[in-house]
């Protein structure tokens, strides 16, 4: 079930609209674009010191905080309505859960990949609102 | 309203502290359990907080428990901010002593309105406490005047935990919400006149 899953998430989030959902994002700020600009600029400033936590307890094999960072990242993830990043997120906590850590560390790399893809892509949308 | 906003992650506890204070509440932060549960047990806590349950330190739902534990009589209105996915979670955080939950990522106006329950709620509880205080001074007072008061047989005069001697009316006046006025009854109204007709 795992490699079907996978596949149907990277393709949307290779998708540039999929990545994350603005319409979504800004009823989520009560319709307020520049609350929606300041969050997404305190997410990019922030969003390094999560992913080096994330690598960092999955190097360390360290459980509760490798399930606590997945689950921060789904958090702020889904005030973007970032499926591509929430669901991985979802993946990794679960399987922290269950106490299945290898399995867990194994997706690690891909939510940080989505991570990442959802940061550029947020990043082009401030440039594109700055224009 | 001062509320506490308990989160551990930069961007979500940005945007908290963003639509609250717009909203017109003071906030106090904290960016951990422990840090929380510190602020929630301080004389000068806020009375509604908002808890993320994943925070380093201390889970949100750990410090709803220990927050009943410790004080379990005082009026603290606690909100469990949970993921859509985890309400599974969301009975064993009410049982730990939340009173409502939230999930994330929250939607403005159900914030609002939850935060509004709890005010009603707290509102509520001071009111109750406040009837309650009343309530007990009230009894207390009355207490004063029961038991067993030495009384003089001729005088009529009260002693009280001092050894002093009252009268009935100052007794009871100091001891119970009651005042007196004074006046006199047919039976006495007719010694009155025997003696004033006496006399003349």
């Amino acid at each position: 079930m795992d490699t079907n899953h996978s596949s149907s998430l990277s393709s949307s989030a290779s998708q540039g609209d999929a990545v994350f959902n603005l319409d979504a994002a800004l009823q989520r700020m009560d319709g307020d674009a520049d609350l929606l600009n300041e969050v997404i600029d305190v997410f990019l400033e922030d969003y390094p010191n999560s992913l080096q936590q994330l690598r960092s307890s999955a190097e360390a094999r360290d459980l509760k905080l490798v399930l606590r960072t997945a689950h921060t990242l789904k958090g702020v993830a889904g005030n973007f309505a970032a499926n591509s990043v929430t669901e991985v997120g979802h993946q990794v906590e679960t399987l922290c859960k269950a106490d299945q850590l290898t399995e867990a560390i194994s997706l690690v790399p891909m939510l940080e990949s989505r991570v990442l893809i959802l940061a550029e892509a947020l990043r082009r949308h401030r440039q594109k609102e700055a224009a | 309203m001062r509320i506490l906003i308990a989160e551990d992650d930069v961007t979500s506890r940005w945007l908290l502290d963003r639509v609250l204070k717009r909203w017109g509440h003071d906030i106090v932060i904290a960016s951990s359990g422990t840090e929380a549960l510190e602020a929630l047990l301080s004389p000068e806590s806020p009375q509604l907080a908002i808890l993320d349950w994943l925070m380093p330190g201390m889970t949100g739902v750990e410090v709803c428990r220990e927050v009943r534990r410790v004080n379990p009589l005082t009026s603290r209105y606690l909100i469990l901010l949970t993921s859509k996915s985890d309400k599974g979670d969301v009975v064993s955080g009410l049982e730990a002593g939340a009173d409502d939950y939230i999930t994330k990522p929250f939607n403005q106006d159900e914030l609002r309105a939850r935060i509004k329950v709890g005010l009603r709620v707290i509102e509520l509880q001071s009111q109750l406490a406040e009837r309650v205080a009343q309530l007990e001074a009230a009894i207390a007072r009355e207490k004063q005047l029961q038991g067993l008061l030495p009384i003089c047989s001729y005088c009529k005069k009260i002693r009280d935990d001092g050894n002093y001697w009252h009268q009935v009316e100052s007794y009871i006046v100091t001891h119970a919400d009651v005042r007196f006025s004074h006046s006199v009854c047919p039976e006495c109204a007719n010694q009155v006149r025997q003696q004033i007709l006496k006399g003349a």
